[in-house]
């Protein structure tokens, strides 16, 4: 192929795309464009609820926890308090010496 | 129509019928353009798509400064060069896999063939639209919206925020280019 051969090949390859016809998009495309944006709010919305769903499952979590936790210690409690004062009545009505851990202990 | 304010205003708030309207008017020149750069028609489609997801998404923030049709020409653009940012990632791992054996795909390259370009030309342009390939961004950019889209140079200035003369300049050194790339593939 000689240079004029090739120039006047390039110049038509530049030149090819002059004259370009649009290209036009399916007819369904504006139906396409509307479901996308419908599917994308749809997901968004979700995505929203998630972390808001979240913290109302961990605080529930935790105040349940707490609730649970202040009504076994107060119980524990209530019973030692129980236990303690049932022994005292109980030494008084026999009268029995409290007990001491020292067994060298000097009364 | 498009630039008028109560039109704006419609499809800020949202109004589907006006951006209805607005898909009607602008769909075929963003998909022209995807298609342009980004040489691959069901991804154009899908990238015309995305651009008008965004467009209605984004359209509160317009703030009438440009053109809408600037605008929109904006959008498309940088969705496009994201695009084939992203496909060039991909293309770099695949060939990585390839080569450490993770994966066995022959990369197959495919001459892409615009659908607006008449029978007699196809062959000339397929050669260069491969041959743009090889060009910067912003000179690819100038020379698909003046040749292919046939958009003034004063457009084209707007939507690429340079001047008339930059403009200019960037077609001449694209042609410069483009020319050595198809010397050498008429030489082969």
């Amino acid at each position: 192929m000689t240079q004029d051969q090739i120039n006047k090949r390039v110049e038509d390859a530049l030149n090819s795309i002059d004259n370009i016809q649009s290209a036009t998009l399916s007819p369904f495309f504006k139906t396409r464009v509307f479901s996308s944006l419908a599917n994308k709010e749809q997901a968004e919305t979700s995505g929203q609820f998630k972390p808001v769903l979240l913290i109302v499952v961990s605080v529930l979590l935790i105040v349940m926890n707490t609730i649970l936790f202040t009504n076994i210690s107060y119980n524990n409690n209530a019973e030692k308090n129980t236990d303690t004062s049932s022994l005292d009545q109980f030494s008084k009505d026999y009268s029995l010496n409290t007990f001491t851990n020292n067994p060298y202990d000097i009364k | 129509m498009s630039d008028k304010f109560e039109f704006i205003e419609l499809l800020k708030k949202g109004d589907e019928e006006a951006f209805a309207q607005l898909v009607d008017a602008y769909q075929d020149n963003v998909f022209n353009t995807a298609i342009s750069i980004i040489q691959h028609i069901q991804d154009a489609e899908d990238l015309t798509q995305e651009v008008f997801v965004q467009i209605f998404r984004s359209i509160k923030d317009f703030r009438g400064d440009a053109k809408l049709s600037t605008w929109i020409y904006r959008i498309t653009l940088t969705k496009a060069l994201e695009w084939e940012r992203k496909k060039k990632t991909k293309k770099a791992i695949s060939y990585f896999k390839n080569l450490v054996g993770l994966e066995n795909k022959e990369e197959v390259v495919v001459n892409f063939f615009h659908p607006g370009i008449a029978l007699d030309n196809k062959e000339n342009a397929s050669v260069l639209f491969k041959a743009l390939q090889t060009l910067p961004s912003n000179q690819r950019i100038a020379f698909i919206l003046i040749k292919a889209e046939g958009l003034t140079y004063q457009e084209v200035g707007i939507i690429m925020n340079k001047s008339v003369k930059s403009i200019e300049g960037l077609i001449q050194r694209a042609k410069d280019n483009l020319r050595v790339v198809l010397e050498k593939q008429y030489l082969k």
